[in-house]
């Protein structure tokens, strides 16, 4: 533990003094803030057109059309863009050859794989909570419901760690960042579609399918729906690929 | 060539294997073949194990190898324990609804209902499952689920799973199915309120009462004939009620235990003895379903309801059963009553009656559920009549602060046994009596109203958004990024 955080301090350093992280936050801030200014004008024209109608309307208000659409998009967005912030964290150590100093110095295995796991998911955190302006935004226009914002971004943060924790089981087994990276969006793209857009052959598939994908999981969190058995299952995701990066780089020891 | 016969079994044991698990997962009907590409992989590999079992052995003494197997266990292990806990999370769990809609939160009355619940109950929700009321029937039943354990449910597609349908005679999407200590109750809709109401009847004690109004030349709910009506009468049975015919004139008055009255196409005129019985049901909340057909002068029976049936026949040359048989006008499309609420199924009305109804409007609230084309005339004494189409087929009149319900239809043969499987008849006369049923005691969850809460733009400030947000800080984190790149080049 004491070796914890100043592992996790050269790795950020790592992060802030080379190109990637600003590239993969500016194009996940661009593509984001474009998705929130065309959702709000879109939510403005639509609002001046219910104004004038008589009909019933439900679930129109800003938190529920354009906050949980930028949800679902931030998370569809880091699918792809996640491999880019964990594809050098073993491999380039790897590459580098400085795995095997790491691996004879006093660090425990699990100080490492923790220590870049969590710097990951500080750079993570930081580049999510970068989009804090756009409630802050629509709460000066009109109002939030701050709840539901939470549990949104409570959704990010579990994704986020079972992304990364894939990312990092990927950049384990190889020495290559672009494999890691290939890798990483593979196991991510069938684990996020596999509940809804590919559909088992029986009903019982489709239920385990849906049970075992990250986006049911987060659909519930980023729809309000705050659940212990979506926070568990999103948290033992990430642990079981944790452990198996352990179990990786330990084999390495006696292959 | 004898070691690469052997390789070649390894691979076709290998390659059989797969094959036979794919085939056990593909076709789960076909046994047979199933065990015999499984056999066939067996045999395979057993050749090679056989003559490499000194390789096995050698490899199996390497301490690599231990130790890989050692990390196997381990990986095993480790996941079967967090299976184990997810499966305990699955069971004892808690939620909290935050979402801006509040839309997984269930009324008070549902919360109620549910808590309630002593015996376990089933409900089977048969839908599409690409639809977005698939998705809020798991929504609904999870937050159902939630408040009692008691509360087993399943979704299907009701594409895939057709012999289950057959079983509870169901032929649309979003119906439901409540089971519970042997009493089945369908219903229609996803929705909060027909789901509850589905509960209430299917656990409460007894079983729902329907009379069909008998000695006046009404069709018969026994008659298997095309004018009889047995096969209304099995469908009610078969979705939890208990169906008899009742003669008025050998009762004292309408029993107790009925919960809705069926006048099925009298042809004899009602004694003013059965008619004030009728009225005595009606004034203590009763709900009649009353069908009758042209040219029966019924206005001693519903003329209090201040609705009525007028000697007429509605024919319809464009929309009607088959294209060619313009006296059996078809219905497409219906308004947003409680009887034909997500009723997307035609239905045809033989011979029908057009219907008037508001006489007594600050008495009644009136609902029109059925109405014939735009296109649709009448035929008044053996002529045409010069009135625009939209007649009204069937519809409703309640006392505004009592219980009492008519549901009348100008015909009665579209529930006859000739007519009930014409695409949507008998579903609509299920509809019905399910409603009328419903009407009496059971609850009234209103939908949910979200609050609309605007938020208005002018073109300078979406423009001001525009900039900052897919512009200025996009651009000013590259910036910063092409700095630390320069710098770091630099120095």
């Amino acid at each position: 533990m004491n070796n914890l955080l100043p592992f996790i301090k050269k790795e950020l350093k790592a992060y802030f003094y080379s190109p990637i992280a600003y590239i993969v936050a500016g194009v996940f801030l661009g593509l984001v803030g474009y998705f929130f200014y065309s959702s709000m004008q879109g939510f403005s024209m639509q609002a001046v057109q219910f104004s004038a109608s008589t009909s019933e309307i439900t679930g129109f208000n800003p938190t529920n059309v354009i906050m949980k659409g930028l949800f679902r998009s931030m998370g569809t967005v880091f699918v792809l863009l996640t491999p880019l912030i964990t594809m050098r964290l073993i491999a380039e150590e790897k590459r580098a050859r400085t795995m095997e100093l790491l691996m004879t110095s006093p660090l425990s295995i699990m100080t490492i794989i923790a220590g870049k796991f969590i710097a990951a998911l500080i750079i993570y955190s930081i580049i999510i909570m970068s989009t804090i302006y756009i409630p802050l935004t629509i709460e000066y226009f009109s109002t939030v419901s701050w709840t539901h914002v939470f549990t949104g971004y409570l959704g990010l943060l579990l994704i986020g760690m079972a992304m990364i924790s894939v990312g990092v089981l990927c950049s384990a087994v190889t020495d290559k960042q672009v494999i890691a990276a290939v890798l990483t969006i593979g196991i991510l793209v069938l684990f996020w579609f596999i509940g809804g857009g590919i559909g088992g052959h029986t009903e019982n598939i489709t239920n385990i399918m849906r049970e075992l994908s990250l986006f049911s999981h987060f659909e519930n969190l980023y729809s309000g729906l705050l659940d212990t058995r979506d926070i568990v299952y999103l948290l033992s995701f990430a642990v079981v690929a944790l452990f198996l990066s352990h179990r990786v780089l330990e084999s390495g020891r006696w292959k | 060539m004898t070691n690469k016969l052997i390789k070649i079994s390894g691979i076709l044991g290998v390659i059989l294997g797969i094959a036979a698990v794919s085939s056990v997962s593909m076709y789960p009907a076909k046994p047979l073949l199933n065990g015999f590409i499984a056999v066939l992989s067996l045999i395979f590999l057993l050749v090679f194990f056989i003559f490499h079992y000194e390789s096995f052995k050698a490899f199996s003494k390497k301490r690599s190898t231990q130790l890989g197997l050692n990390s196997i266990m381990m990986i095993v292990f480790f996941i079967f324990i967090i299976v184990v806990l997810n499966l305990i999370s699955r069971q004892y769990y808690g939620r909290h609804d935050m979402s801006s809609t509040s839309k997984f939160s269930l009324a008070p009355q549902t919360m109620n209902v549910v808590r309630d619940l002593k015996s376990e109950i089933t409900v089977t929700v048969f839908g599409q499952e690409s639809s977005p009321t698939f998705m809020r029937a798991m929504e609904l039943l999870e937050g159902y689920r939630y408040l009692n354990r008691s509360f087993i449910y399943s979704i299907v597609d009701l594409d895939r799973t057709p012999l289950l349908a057959k079983q509870y005679g169901i032929t649309q999407y979003d119906s439901i199915v409540v089971t519970a200590e042997g009493k089945t109750v369908l219903t229609q809709g996803i929705s909060e309120e027909a789901l509850t109401n589905a509960i209430i009847r299917a656990t409460r004690e007894g079983k729902n009462k329907v009379y069909f109004i008998a000695g006046h030349g009404e069709k018969d709910p026994k008659d298997s004939g095309r004018g009889g009506m047995s096969k209304a009468a099995q469908r009610l049975l078969a979705i939890g009620y208990d169906v008899s015919p009742l003669t008025l004139s050998s009762m004292e008055s309408v029993p107790d235990a009925a919960e809705v009255l069926i006048i099925a196409g009298p042809s004899e005129r009602f004694s003013a003895s059965d008619i004030r019985k009728l009225q005595t049901f009606l004034s203590e909340g009763g709900r009649v379903l009353a069908m009758f057909d042209p040219g029966y002068d019924a206005s001693d029976i519903i003329s209090a309801t201040g609705m009525m049936v007028r000697n007429a026949v509605i024919i319809d040359k464009k929309s009607n059963l088959g294209g060619k048989d313009e006296n059996i006008p078809l219905v497409a499309e219906y308004p947003d009553t409680p009887v034909t609420r997500d009723f997307k199924l035609t239905t045809v009305f033989p011979g029908a009656a057009p219907l008037e109804i508001g006489g007594r409007g600050m008495d009644y609230d009136y609902l029109s559920i059925i109405t014939s084309s735009p296109e649709s005339m009448l035929i008044e004494n053996n002529k045409i009549s010069p009135e625009k189409g939209g007649h009204i087929i069937a519809a409703s009149a309640g006392t505004k602060h009592g219980k009492d319900v008519v549901l009348l239809y100008g015909d009665s043969d579209f529930a006859s046994n000739a007519f009930f499987d014409a695409v949507g008849n008998g579903n609509l006369f299920i509809n019905s009596v399910n409603w009328l049923a419903e009407e009496g005691d059971l609850i009234s969850i209103m939908p949910r109203k979200d609050d609309f809460v605007p938020l208005y733009l002018t073109s300078e400030q979406a423009g001001i958004i525009s900039y900052i947000s897919a512009g200025a800080i996009p651009l000013s984190i590259f910036g910063a990024g092409i700095f630390i790149w320069w710098r770091r080049k630099r120095f």
